[in-house]
């Protein structure tokens, strides 16, 4: 199984600005009508362009590390990966399965007990019910909860939390990971267990992209990375 | 079609999500989803001491009649008000996750269908209590759910757009649904308008949401079936949902870029 590949070719992502008067809908409607006689002054539109004509091509094997400041482009390019955002222009390919972690927290239902979270974040991220129970054991392991499993996750550490997220989203071999950089915020331990994860996780199967501010782990766990400036790319490399 | 697979295929993710939202609101709760119900026969109860007096109805014919109605109009109602906020409320999973965003239309939706049924021990006990005679009819109502459901499906999932890209719909939305509630034959029957005024009275059957509660009340209180209403929320089940899969497949995509 070595045909899994991310190709990106000249795509850019624009955002249109909303502003309150370009939400209404009455405003629009009045536009509409008297649209021909008077010029509106703030008829201009506000677009920023979060990525400007990237081309990268990532390959089997790879395990790419994007860097950049904040608002350089990073999670935008990710969440693009992740089929999260339409290419205003351009094209990109890709073969493989995909799992995305984008914001782990997101999803988690903190009334709910830690066992019916395993649940809800597995069917989020596409897996079978099927599946996850077959998992369940190992899941609960990584995370180190033991009976806290049937409490709801309000009483837990965020440290567990973490864990039980990060378990629950990555039990099961995927062609594709897309991480950002929340990674960072564990702690040493956590980290160590993820990286180890990680790496037995993506052994044979095929690409792991990840943003983060920090070059350690980036020197760590990638072996090529790309650099962002405002949404373009300006240094990539093998490390 | 896109809404069918949605539909279907993803059966599990939006009813999980679903259960999970009607936990949430009955975790701490002592009597659980009947405490839903209870609060309904209490309104219905005083509603109909009230307004069987003023519209001079049988008390016994009336609170049936309410029951009914009231249950039905507090589905449609949390259906179309709720629907504006559908895809603002989940703004962070859309940004996080790959679902389809008919998903968090269906998870609102079931979650409403079940409340809705919910009250189905209600509605058998004042059929009991009060002595409805029942026929063969009855097992049309079955189909009223699916019709209401497929109803409930296009309606919203075009409120729920349109108002992520447009902010101020939801207040009209909501005016809009408290005016229908006294627009149309909730608290009022039909045959009372036809006696005071016969020449006005026709303008009910272009009032969508009375053939929506007729399939629900005629076959239980009057014996009988529905055909002409039965016809209207059919067509507009299929012609609503071909109608909203086109504006998704145009415009679904866009959705994020709104949020």
């Amino acid at each position: 199984m070595k045909d899994t590949y991310i190709d990106i070719k000249s795509l850019s992502l624009e955002f249109e600005l909303y502003d309150s008067s370009k939400q209404s809908l009455k405003k629009k409607i009045i536009h509409k009508a008297v649209g021909g006689f008077i010029e509106h002054k703030d008829s201009k539109k506000t677009i920023v362009k979060a990525l400007n004509n990237i081309d990268l091509k990532i390959n089997s094997g790879d395990r790419v590390g994007i860097l950049g400041h904040n608002g350089s482009g990073k999670s935008s390019l990710l969440q693009v990966i992740a089929g999260i955002y339409e290419p205003t222009s351009g094209k990109i390919d890709q073969h493989g399965t995909l799992t995305a972690l984008i914001d782990i927290n997101q999803g988690l239902d903190f009334e709910a007990t830690g066992y019916e979270n395993i649940l809800l974040k597995g069917i989020l991220h596409g897996y079978s019910l099927k599946e996850i129970k077959k998992n369940l054991n190992s899941i609960i392991e990584f995370s180190g909860l033991g009976d806290f499993i049937n409490m709801p996750i309000k009483n837990y550490s965020t440290g567990m939390v973490l864990r039980l997220a990060f378990a629950s989203s990555t039990f099961k071999n995927q062609n594709i990971f897309v991480l950002d950089e929340w990674l960072s915020v564990g702690d040493d331990d956590f980290l160590k267990k993820c990286e180890l994860r990680l790496t037995e996780l993506i052994k044979d199967s095929d690409i792991l992209v990840f943003a983060t501010h920090d070059t350690n782990l980036l020197n760590r766990i990638c072996n090529k990375y790309v650099r962002l400036e405002s949404g373009t790319i300006v240094e990539q490399g093998k490390i | 079609m896109q809404i069918i697979k949605s539909l279907f295929r993803d059966y599990f993710i939006w009813s999980y999500m679903g259960m999970s939202e009607i936990k949430k609101r009955y975790r701490r709760s002592l009597l659980g989803p009947f405490w839903l119900v209870l609060s309904n026969v209490v309104v219905v109860f005083s509603l109909s001491a009230i307004y069987s007096i003023i519209l001079k109805k049988d008390f016994d014919w009336y609170v049936v009649y309410l029951g009914i109605g009231f249950v039905i109009w507090q589905f449609i109602s949390s259906c179309l008000s709720e629907s504006t906020e559908y895809f603002i409320k989940s703004s962070n999973l859309i940004k996080t996750y790959r679902i389809s965003v008919y998903n968090y239309v269906f998870r609102e939706i079931g979650k409403n269908f079940i409340f809705l049924i919910h009250n189905l021990p209600f509605w058998i006990l004042i059929i009991i209590f009060y002595n409805v005679d029942l026929s063969l009819n009855i097992i049309t109502i079955i189909f009223s759910y699916v019709l209401i459901f497929l109803n409930a499906i296009w309606v919203s999932s075009i409120l729920a757009l349109i108002s992520t890209r447009y902010r101020d719909l939801s207040p009209i939305v909501s005016t809009l649904v408290q005016l229908s509630f006294f627009a149309t034959p909730v608290l009022w029957d039909v045959g009372h308008i036809f006696e005071i005024r016969p020449d006005v009275a026709w303008i009910v059957y272009f009032n969508p949401f009375y053939h929506i509660l007729e399939i629900f009340r005629a076959p239980i209180m009057n014996n009988e079936i529905p055909y002409l209403s039965f016809v209207v929320c059919l067509v507009f089940a299929v012609f609503g949902n071909i109608f909203s899969s086109l504006i998704f497949n145009k415009y679904s995509r866009r959705i994020v870029f709104w949020l």
